[in-house]
């Protein structure tokens, strides 16, 4: 439904790092790569996690951090053919997987998510967030505090130092391009508005 | 009549918000659907909320400690002054190194020689984590 890629340029001009250069400076020891690389995926690492395998929060902090450790010994390792994102989704399964196992001490056991349309859901999930960065300011901020750190729009309004008035119609806008900007990149009609 | 639509502004408004839908979109196929799309736009943004904060910190200062313990580990291998040191006084050396000796920490930089997977196996243990 929504683009894979995550190269994809701001509403600005700038355009955002690719997910080979992320991977290039992660390998280089850039640690500006690696805070990207984390503020992109972890919400999708821990949500698969938590919805698709149904981990409790302690342990999915437990392979999250598993996760985490096998991203940085991996990435070496990731050739760069094929998408970032199908070998992500194949470490955060592994990781999962293999710690069920543990847990019920069936080392053989076959382990999947609880289903398999809960990942895709989540993948969409995931371009849709992506998306939202590409958007800019003041969109990112204002959708990414309302629907990502689950703030009320006063919440919003209070911590931006704005009206919540403002907050509402920016939500409205930023919807609406964010809609938009969904649809071109699929390259579905533009939507009227 | 395309005019009579409701506009994408106030149908993002509907789908985020609690308000009444106007009775004009229970007839409106078009505005129907389109304020549809608007609403699994909405879930897909409210799918993938904020993990901890603390946690995906911690995730970032995992990759700043690793890579402290990576280059002292290359500097282990190439300097033999230094392995003497680490041997003796493994703690010191870690500190130098800008880390916090662990148990772990010092069974690796007292062997800095063995199977990578085998010291990031050891290296996944809680040492480096926040």
């Amino acid at each position: 439904m929504y683009p894979t890629r995550m190269a994809r340029k701001r509403s600005g001009g700038a355009t955002e790092a690719t997910e080979a250069e992320i991977v290039a400076g992660c390998i280089a020891g850039d640690e500006r790569a690696w805070d990207v690389l984390i503020d992109r995926y972890a919400a999708y690492i821990y949500a698969v996690e938590l919805r698709a395998f149904g981990l409790s929060a302690d342990t999915a902090e437990e392979v999250f951090q598993d996760v985490c450790v096998r991203l940085y010994d991996g990435l070496r390792g990731y050739s760069g053919r094929g998408e970032f994102r199908s070998w992500l989704r194949a470490v955060v399964l592994s990781a999962c997987r293999e710690h069920l196992r543990r847990e019920e001490r069936r080392p053989n056991a076959l382990v999947e998510p609880g289903e398999a349309n809960r990942i895709e859901d989540l993948e969409t999930a995931l371009a849709v967030r992506a998306a939202v960065s590409g958007l800019g300011e003041p969109c990112a901020t204002t959708i990414s505090l309302h629907f990502f750190a689950d703030l009320t729009q006063a919440e919003v309004a209070l911590r931006l130092g704005v009206p919540p008035g403002t907050v509402a119609a920016r939500i409205s806008r930023c919807l609406r391009r964010l809609r938009d900007s969904l649809q071109e990149t699929t390259g579905r009609a533009p939507s009227r508005g | 009549m395309p005019d009579d639509h409701l506009s994408s502004d106030v149908l993002a408004s509907l789908a985020a918000g609690d308000d009444d839908v106007p009775p004009h979109v229970a007839g409106c196929p078009t505005c129907r659907a389109d304020l549809e799309a608007m609403r699994r736009l909405v879930t897909h943004l409210r799918t993938l909320p904020d993990p901890p904060a603390r946690l995906v910190e911690a995730a970032k200062t995992y990759f700043r400690r690793r890579r402290l313990v990576d280059d002292l580990i290359v500097r282990l291998i190439e300097d033999p002054k230094l392995r003497i040191r680490a041997a003796a006084d493994p703690e010191a050396v870690l500190r130098d190194a800008g880390l916090e000796p662990s148990p772990e920490l010092i069974e690796v930089i007292r062997d800095p020689g063995r199977d990578s997977s085998e010291m990031a196996r050891r290296l996944a243990a809680k040492s480096l984590w926040l």
